[in-house]
């Protein structure tokens, strides 16, 4: 006899497997896009980004997806109103960008085509409350260091 | 409420960064169905625009609206924008009462005619004004009164959206929804019982940002609910493959099996549920194991009952329409026309049909 949870991850499991081999047609496009797009950021510095939400994709789309497209040099994770996941693919410029909730749901998820993404850059307002901190933390180290010497 | 701080000062005081206000927007205009291109004017938008009042009208509901969409467990970035807003009526959350709330009221309305979001819950009583009053005003008359002034209404559940519950046979109250009140202002409705929280501050953040979104024949914004649940649901492929739970504690139950047959009301009924999803992207519904009631729908109280089968006219769908009933239902299951014939025979004669019988009849 099964427990529930055995019973739920037997589910799961049927669930992915057939989940993993159903495909809409739509990642030959997407990649020819995605190849367009790689084109126009070379010629033109214009940069893409393409909504994997917007388009009917299944596991068999992703899958294709990903053995095309395979792994790159540079994966990063950020931890900001949940995890994102930031990685560049085996083709140098294409980015898969992954965005989960607190509770690792997926919320968004996109391809961009560009040098760098944005969200991977320290953001002006950022930085700026970043000096503010650390000016702060000097501050108060060197109030330290000040108490110390009067002793 | 008016000199609430606006959302870049909210999202330092809770310690979000830049980049978490940029992963939101991301996720917000996706959500939207909008173009990856527009995600910096949204953020602009979001940022810039000034914070519109808004007035919340509360008449024949429990209160369940207001619950999905100020319950939280953490504060988020939904709160935030949610707090971005002046939210300068509430009669359910505001601290002032009686005669000072109606004055907040008109002094709302008085300093943004024009300009400010009406936002209803709950169905308003036309049979006899008096069964439903705040501060002495009836519903329909307080409606009235401020939509008069208002740039667009949000009609939040599906009682505000349809009539919803009140609306149900037999209806004591002559309860209706805000539409078939007010004809002379854009009325976006949100329905649900109750919606979804996420869908409540995309419809504003889309407000915000480009105005009244694109709406259905039902007048629900369609990035919302443009598919149904069916269309998104995890379970569909046992649908597809004819493996359904026939009661809520046999095999199909236990193995996760499509609830079709034990009344799901997911291939009509039009949402993000199997999305989005409720308790923070916990579950929804027929991830829990129970069928969809088809609550963003009209009259999904009266459509005969909650645990049978979709394919008979179980009740009345008169503003649904049978055919987009009968084509949900058999989607992938049968040729269109052959299940056209099999309903209209199941119609006429009341009987019981699902899938199954639908393939065999082809």
């Amino acid at each position: 006899m099964k427990t529930p949870d055995e019973t739920i991850a037997n589910g799961a499991d049927h669930m992915a497997e057939i989940l993993s081999f159903v495909g809409t047609g739509n990642a030959d496009p997407v990649l020819r896009e995605i190849r367009h797009a790689l084109s126009q950021l070379l010629e033109h510095g214009t940069e893409s980004t393409i909504d994997l939400g917007a388009i009917p994709f299944a596991g068999g789309d992703e899958r294709i997806l990903n053995d095309v497209l395979g792994d790159g040099e540079v994966r990063a994770t950020l931890t900001t109103l949940g995890e994102s996941l930031v990685q560049e693919t085996a083709v140098p410029g294409v980015w898969r960008v992954d965005h989960f909730d607190e509770k690792g749901e997926t919320q968004s998820r996109f391809i961009e085509v560009t040098f760098m993404p944005e969200i991977l850059k320290t953001q002006r307002q950022d930085a700026e409350l970043g000096l503010a901190t650390l000016s702060e933390r000097l501050a108060t180290r060197d109030e330290k260091h000040n108490e110390q010497g009067d002793r | 409420m008016a000199d609430k701080p606006m959302l870049p000062e909210l999202m330092k005081a809770h310690g979000v960064s830049r980049r978490g206000f940029l992963k939101y927007c991301a996720s917000l205009t996706s959500l939207m169905a909008l173009s990856p291109a527009m995600m910096p004017r949204v953020a602009h938008a979001l940022e810039n625009a000034p914070r519109p009042s808004v007035i919340w009208l509360s008449f024949q509901e429990c209160t369940g609206c207001t619950e999905s969409i100020t319950r939280s467990h953490a504060p988020t970035i939904e709160d935030l924008i949610f707090n971005a807003v002046s939210l300068d009526y509430h009669h359910t959350l505001q601290a002032a009462s009686g005669h000072q709330a109606e004055a907040a009221r008109e002094k709302a309305m008085k300093d943004n005619w024009g300009k400010y979001v009406l936002v209803v819950d709950g169905s308003i009583p036309i049979k006899n004004e008096g069964f439903s009053c705040i501060a002495g005003i009836s519903n329909l008359q307080m409606l009235k009164d401020t939509a008069a002034g208002a740039a667009a209404i949000v009609s939040v559940g599906t009682c505000a959206a349809f009539g919803g519950i009140p609306h149900a046979n037999p209806n004591p109250t002559g309860a209706v929804a805000v539409s078939e009140i007010i004809k002379d202002k854009p009325i976006i409705n949100v329905p649900g019982c109750p919606p979804i929280p996420v869908v409540m501050t995309g419809v504003l953040a889309h407000f915000l940002t480009f105005g009244v979104p694109e709406l259905d024949e039902l007048g629900r914004p369609k990035a919302f609910y443009g598919e149904t649940i069916h269309d998104r649901c995890y379970r569909r492929p046992f649908y597809d493959k004819g493996m359904f739970a026939e009661g809520f504690d046999d095999e199909g139950a236990r193995e996760g099996w499509c609830l079709y047959k034990l009344g799901c009301k997911g291939p009509t009924t039009k949402s993000v549920c199997a999305t989005l999803k409720w308790n923070n992207g916990t579950s929804f519904p027929i991830e829990a194991g129970h069928p969809c009631l088809g609550c963003t729908e009209p009259d999904f109280w009266d459509n005969g009952g909650f645990y049978k089968p979709l394919s008979v006219p179980a009740g009345d769908y008169r503003k649904l329409g049978l055919a987009a009933v009968g084509a949900g239902a058999v989607a992938g299951a049968a040729g269109a026309v052959l299940a056209r014939a099999g309903k209209a025979k199941a119609a006429a004669a009341h009987e019981n049909v699902d899938a199954h019988d639908l393939e065999k009849k082809s």
